[in-house]
């Protein structure tokens, strides 16, 4: 297992989405949502075109026509010629933004919202699409929440006399015994804990109590909602129960007890990548255990229940076909929910309570707040190059590594410059008067080196208020203040504290006075250095910053550089000064430290990703369900799932980034060729090239049916100790459910089409 | 639709078609049926002929090709229909992990009846059929008249006003065949309307004021079983205390002639092998331990308590009906004249 590697964090592929992403989303959403419901709507027209509505009430019935879904439908018809006129007129179009060239790093740009003709056209008529195929949706939806869902006083009554009822039946004789026995019995264990003098096996006894009580009330409160009236509960209660008595489940579960050891018993790892491994393990492990049972449940419900006709009893009773589908829904997630939050809380438990190593406790037993900034290179003027263009770092050619580097020598105009557009009120006045920097480098060596010794790199940090700007030719490698003078009362003022005996240069809080020192000057000038940092290869490292500094980058409005650009109120510049050495970095291996949160807080708030990956799978499963049999629901499944695993590559496909596709790969199968030998200018050549245009174009319809399950694995964070901060959380909750919600009108329709005797 | 009708079809047609919409078999060929409020209708046919077709399209299990069905005047798509309707299906389809309570507790809860209602309903009916000693068994452990049992309380356990039963006796005892009819005769007597098909035969005749046959999904013939059933060229006339000779034979050959027609049979009637086991049975729990002996061993009589050795054979048991026989029993044996014209005809 390799160190860490901070830029493997999901924030590789671009920020983290937040609030302000949410229009974008939103009409991103409705275009795509859209162009499925039209779809939909077309296919959903010509069924009804073929059943006789016309001569059977009960089929008009079923199959409804309404004016509404006509008039809306017609609507979103219009939008989609208006659409494709603009399209051949090339007119409204959004700013195009090229694919990355082969070889370079793809970053998902967030979703913005367009104001263009051609994106708003395309948005009004998946709208009107939506509505017009979601309108017998809507309907029937509406009446299941009202049978369902009661809030008034007989509801409440309802309720209160089902739980009364519930937990009369719950606390039988035979379940009273059983359950006196188990508490008697590990009331016992830990008594004898207590007794022997184990603190650390006590400790965990007492969590795992504490763990079992959680689960054991959630479980309660979960089926006592699932006593609430209505018909969708019950058919959730039946599949709660139908899984509970499965032994399916606990099979499953039963492969988790090896993996709940800690990774540093059974492996030989670093002490520091201790916490890191056992923490990806039991992540990678918890997803498999959670994720396989609930395919399994879920693609197998309603195909077993019309396998073995348990579905006449249902549908003969006075229950919507889609109360069949949301009750099997709600009952499996519910069910793997409780399994998850079990789960979860016995991880955190064993996790913290057992014996780590300092390093692995400093490096990753933490949930970090970040605060990030933007990463660019710098080295001469453009202009003073030979190929006169701005430096981007360079290219060590790693084939998968998308850090760049920076040349190390005293002399080096290289620098890799962080821009931080915005300080955080609280770094103003932080705990010890001091803000942390942490860095994570790679050291790519063309000379050896000394042993046991990194490489010396230099951190200037500065606010706007002191700009630095890039030497030109003649002013050498370093860069100048842009007001000198400032520069020379800056000089004048660290001479004189170097005078009066304060060890300035490098001073660090373990010398109070000369913190003390460092910080008026920083927050007079907006500007620190530490030279010569020994930064050690793919380690997690740190610096402290005088917090006066951001009280300066705090003060007054940022002015702007010579390209009119707003100067970022913070920048921090890197340059390496170890001669053959190169120094490789990636956006997100230098933050300041704003906070830090309790790792086992952020352990469940990782779990909510696999939770939101949870319900994407039940969600899937459960709509092929309506149509498949259960093994072809569950493959089909696990197809959608597992490709969701390759999104990257299906955006390089359907957006041409890579040169040739599918077709053009199986000719090269086919013919033995070698994939690097350009096709060539022949017939046969385009032909595939063609071929792989028209593929291209429906893995861009298509591309959107495929959840991108990595954006949804946070274990990474949890992992290297970074904290998931809560927007980014509410976010992606969010996205799960704009996911869905076409799953479940698919369902709510394939549901309703379906003859379950036939 | 007249206020009193329950169920009507129209043309109503099922044709089943494979994957490529190519059609496999017409199931059902423009049916038109009305049955009525209060009756006890049967639908009759060999195997594949559509009468449980006809039921899943009432159901809204299958959707029809052509036609209309209605129930209770409401399309049969609309499932709030469902409300006032109890089913049974042919197998008694539950789920296997539920016992019995769960399970009306469940089905209780689709029709949204409130817990106290459900739950009293839920006991009365599990006594009713008879599983009040296992209410706690999980489906899995049940025989096939268990669960035939427990499926009849889920279809009933909305009190509903149409019960569509699926061939109801259906993997039942004698005694639960007629326990079955007893509940049948019993809801009608109670107003419901009750619509079941069945290819036993004596079962229908037992129970149903009206039928259809259908062969091959077309409707063949359509009315009262009594009308059906009886042959009006034919004549039965019984007697008792009287001795069969050859004198009586020709005095009532004599008379039958001098009316124009002739005797074709005379001798003692017989009951029904159902009626002699159902018999046997009350007999058996009147009297513990009462077994069957050989003739040889009990001499004379066919039935009695064994007697241990060396002591002689036991008294003879009259096989006489038993007082408690239930009403169904009783009822045939008072309705037999009427009833049993079909299986008598050699008494005329």
């Amino acid at each position: 297992m390799s160190s860490a590697l901070f830029g493997i964090l999901q924030l590789d592929r671009g920020d983290p989405w937040g609030y302000a992403q949410l229009l974008g989303l939103a009409q991103a959403w409705l275009q795509d949502a859209g162009g499925f419901a039209a779809v939909g709507l077309i296919l959903y027209l010509v069924y009804a075109l073929y059943t006789p509505t016309d001569k059977s009430e009960s089929e008009r019935l079923r199959v409804p026509v309404s004016k509404w879904m006509l008039v809306t439908g017609a609507i979103a018809l219009v939008c989609y010629a208006l659409l494709l006129a603009l399209l051949i007129l090339n007119k409204g179009a959004p700013p195009y933004i090229p694919p990355p060239q082969p070889g370079e790093m793809v970053k998902i740009e967030p979703p913005a919202w367009h104001n263009e003709l051609q994106p708003m056209l395309l948005m009004i008529a998946g709208f009107f699409a939506l509505l017009s195929i979601g309108e017998p949706f809507a309907r029937d939806l509406w009446k299941i929440i009202k049978r369902n869902v009661s809030f008034n006083s007989s509801g409440i009554k309802r309720l209160s006399r089902s739980l009364n009822a519930y937990s009369n039946e719950l606390l039988n004789r035979n379940r009273v015994v059983v359950l006196g026995g188990a508490i008697a019995v590990y009331a016992l264990i830990g008594v004898v804990l207590f007794a022997v003098g184990a603190p650390q096996l006590t400790a965990i006894w007492m969590w795992l109590l504490a763990v079992g009580l959680g689960v054991f009330l959630a479980a309660l409160a979960l089926l006592m909602l699932f006593e609430a009236e209505g018909p969708m509960w019950a058919i959730a209660k039946l599949s709660f129960k139908e899984a509970v008595r499965s032994q399916l489940l606990w099979v499953f579960l039963i492969f988790l007890l090896p993996f709940l050891f800690p990774a540093q018993w059974v492996l030989q790892i670093k002490p520091a990548d201790e916490l890191r491994t056992t923490t990806a393990i039991l992540t990678a492990v918890l997803s498999v255990l959670i994720l396989v049972p609930a395919g399994l449940l879920a693609a197998f419900g309603i195909p077993n229940d019309i396998k073995y006709q348990n579905i006449f009893t249902v549908v003969s009773k006075p229950v919507e076909r889609f109360e069949i589908v949301l009750g099997r829904f709600v009952g499996y997630l519910a069910l793997m929910t409780l399994v998850l939050l079990a789960l979860t809380g016995v991880s955190v438990v064993l996790i913290t309570n057992t014996t780590m190593s300092d390093k692995a406790r400093d490096e990753t037993y933490k949930a970090r707040v970040p605060h990030r900034g933007k990463l660019e290179f710098k080295s001469v003027r453009a202009e003073d190059r030979q190929e006169k263009r701005d430096f981007d770092g360079t290219n060590v050619g790693r084939e998968f590594d998308y850090r760049r580097y920076i040349a190390g020598h005293e002399k080096s105009p290289q620098r890799a410059i962080w821009k931080f557009a915005s300080v955080p009120g609280q770094m103003e006045r932080p705990e010890g008067d001091r803000v942390p920097v942490e860095f994570t480098f790679d050291v790519f060596r063309m000379t050896k080196g000394e042993a046991d010794k990194g490489v010396a790199v230099n951190f200037t940090i500065v606010t706007h208020n002191s700009a630095l700007r890039q030497p030109t030719k003649d002013e050498g490698a370093e860069w100048q203040w842009v007001d000198t003078a400032q520069r020379d009362t800056y000089i004048a003022r660290a001479d004189e504290y170097r005078r009066q005996g304060f060890r300035i240069d490098n001073a660090q809080p373990s010398d109070p006075k000369a913190w003390a020192a460092a910080n008026k000057l920083a927050e007079e000038f907006g500007f620190y250095e530490y030279k010569g940092k020994q930064v050690l290869d793919y380690t997690v490292m740190g610096l402290e910053i005088p917090a006066g500094l951001f009280r300066n980058a705090n003060k007054n409005a940022p002015g702007k550089d010579e390209k009119d650009q707003t100067l970022p109120r913070l920048r921090i510049l890197v340059k390496c000064e170890s001669e053959g050495q190169l120094l490789g970095m990636a956006e997100p291996d230098l933050y300041l430290l704003q906070n830090e949160m309790p790792y086992a807080l952020n352990f469940f708030k990782g779990m909510v990703g696999l939770w939101c990956r949870l319900c994407m799978v039940i969600g899937i499963a459960v709509t092929y369900s309506t149509y498949l049999s259960g093994i072809l629901a569950f493959l089909a499944t696990a197809g959608v799932y597992i490709t969701g695993f390759f999104t990257d590559h299906l955006n390089d496909i359907a957006s041409g980034r890579n040169i040739g596709g599918p077709l053009q790969s199986m000719s090269q199968i086919f013919k033995a060729e070698q994939p690097t030998v350009p096709a060539g200018d022949t017939a046969y050549a385009r032909t595939l090239m063609f071929g792989d245009k028209i593929v291209a174009w429906f893995y861009r319809r298509f591309q959107n049916v495929i959840p991108d399950v990595d954006s949804f694995s946070w274990g990474h964070f949890v992992s290297e100790g970074f904290n998931i901060n809560t927007e980014y959380l509410v976010v992606n909750v969010l996205i799960t459910f704009g996911y869905l919600i076409p799953w479940a009108i698919a369902g709510y329709y394939l549901m309703k089409s379906r003859e379950v005797a036939a | 639709m007249a206020e009193d009708l329950v169920v009507e079809t129209r043309s109503l047609t099922k044709v089943y078609r494979d994957f490529w919409g190519r059609k496999k078999k017409t199931a059902l060929n423009a049916l038109d049926l009305k049955i009525h409020k209060g009756e006890i209708f049967g639908l009759l046919g060999p195997n594949g002929s559509g009468k449980t077709t006809t039921i899943k399209l009432l159901l809204g299990l299958l959707f029809p090709t052509s036609g209309d069905a209605f129930v209770f005047g409401e399309p049969a798509a609309k499932v709030e229909k469902n409300e006032r309707i109890g089913y049974l299906p042919e197998e008694s389809y539950l789920y296997r992990f539920l016992n019995a309570e769960e399970t009306l507790d469940f089905y209780g809860r689709l029709f949204n009846i409130d817990p106290d209602t459900r739950k009293a309903r839920a006991a009365e009916l599990i006594e009713r059929v008879g599983l009040g000693a296992d209410k706690k068994r999980i489906l899995k452990e049940y025989s096939k008249g268990m669960r035939q049992r427990i499926g009849l309380a889920q279809a009933l356990i909305n009190d509903p006003d149409l019960v569509i039963l699926d061939e109801p006796t259906s993997g039942l005892d004698p005694l639960g065949t007629r326990w079955m009819k007893d509940l049948i005769l019993d809801l009608k007597a109670k107003g419901k309307t009750v619509l079941m098909c069945s290819h036993r035969l004596e079962d229908v005749q037992d129970v149903c004021g009206r039928i259809a046959i259908l062969y091959n999904g077309d409707l063949q013939t359509l009315g009262k079983v009594s009308t059906l059933v009886e042959d009006a060229q034919r004549l039965e006339v019984r007697a008792s205390n009287v001795k069969e000779s050859p004198e009586l034979k020709a005095d009532l050959e004599a008379v039958f002639k001098k009316h124009g027609g002739s005797m074709e049979a005379i001798g003692h009637p017989s009951s029904t092998l159902e009626e002699l086991f159902l018999r046997v049975i009350e007999e058996s729990r009147a009297r513990p331990g009462r077994r069957y002996l050989p003739p040889e061993e009990a001499k004379v009589p066919v039935y009695g308590t064994p007697a241990p050795a060396g002591t002689a054979p036991a008294a003879t048991v009259p096989a006489v009906p038993s007082p408690t026989a239930p009403p169904l029993l009783q009822q045939k044996q008072q309705q037999q004249p009427n009833q049993d014209q079909g299986k008598n005809k050699k008494k005329s």
